[in-house]
């Protein structure tokens, strides 16, 4: 007669452990597959948020001391608040370069404001550009990299410039 | 009856995925938040300035006599670290070395109804002040802040 006790204690098989480590070998190579196109998504979500925190600190015309009085001699119209808007952040790759040994990319940003002369337009594109670089060096936490205009902004893997902002 | 339960492949690796998925995005809205928080305390800023110079119009505005009773914020979205400077240039708030002006209508400010004399007004977070439209013997109405 055939004892057969109830088991209690569970097993795992060997097909389960070999498709658990497969699964896990497949997702460190994928991993290490997309490292650097996710940090390129995550430097343009930065840059993203920086370029909104630009058009707001324009919006509300609440600026920095030094930005202030300049406004105040020169740029008039831009101490009452304005409505600037966002209308697209594009990125061109313009490949590896061996100064900083990282890939370069420049940002695009297109934004729209009415009723601005060219030389305030100029002001506020400057502080969206700065806004989007900053953010990108304190999201890689490389703010000791660059010069205080954030200009290069640094990731692990590429350098970020930004080109006049464009108004449409 | 299997009482106990099992871990399928499956959900081990969808796991994973919402893992990496949760990992990735968190950046992303934290940086969103100190985006909000910030935002929030510049727009609290622009409305307050705006809210002293509509009530320092209003006065001008309603002649000798007039008088409008105003309470400043003891935080500006957590942060008390403000002041509001009021001069014939407008209304001025300070909020950590940013600054922003609120434009208003009359250019003469005083901070006495004894002596009418133009001068620069700060007021504090959490304080109340009084606004009031006083007449000098010249005939020109003046805006006192006490």
């Amino acid at each position: 007669m055939i004892d057969i006790k109830k088991d209690n204690c569970g097993q795992i098989s060997a097909e389960y452990i070999m498709i658990a480590g497969f699964m896990i070998i497949v997702s460190c190579s994928v991993a290490i597959f997309i490292s650097s196109d996710s940090e390129l998504t995550h430097a343009m979500a930065s840059a993203r948020t920086g370029a909104t925190q630009g058009i707001i600190t324009d919006s509300l015309a609440i600026y920095p001391d030094e930005s202030f009085k300049n406004y105040e001699k020169d740029h008039l119209r831009l101490i009452s608040p304005s409505g600037v808007k966002i209308v697209q952040i594009k990125y061109k790759n313009e490949g590896y370069q061996p100064l900083y040994n990282r890939t370069k990319i420049q940002l695009q940003i297109y934004a729209k404001a009415i009723g601005m002369s060219s030389s305030d337009l100029n002001c506020l594109g400057d502080r969206i550009n700065y806004h989007a670089r900053r953010s990108i060096c304190i999201t890689f936490n490389t703010q000791d990299l660059t010069n205080s205009f954030f200009n290069p902004a640094f990731s692990n893997r590429y350098f970020f410039t930004t080109a006049d902002v464009k108004w449409v | 009856m299997d009482s106990h339960g099992s871990f399928s492949i499956d959900l081990l690796f969808a796991t994973f995925i919402i893992l990496i998925v949760l990992v990735n995005t968190s950046y992303i809205i934290s940086d969103r938040f100190n985006l909000a928080d910030e935002s929030k305390e510049l727009a609290e800023a622009r409305c307050l300035a705006e809210n002293i110079a509509g009530s320092i119009n209003q006065v001008y505005a309603g002649g000798n006599g007039h008088k409008i009773s105003i309470q400043l914020p003891t935080y500006l979205n957590k942060n008390n670290n403000y002041v509001v400077k009021v001069n014939g240039s407008g209304v001025l708030v300070d909020l950590d070395g940013r600054k922003g002006l609120a434009y208003i209508i009359p250019e003469k400010i005083s901070k006495s109804s004894n002596v009418l004399e133009s001068s620069t007004i700060t007021l504090s977070p959490g304080n109340q002040y009084e606004i009031i439209n006083k007449k000098d013997d010249s005939g020109n109405n003046w805006i006192v802040i006490i």
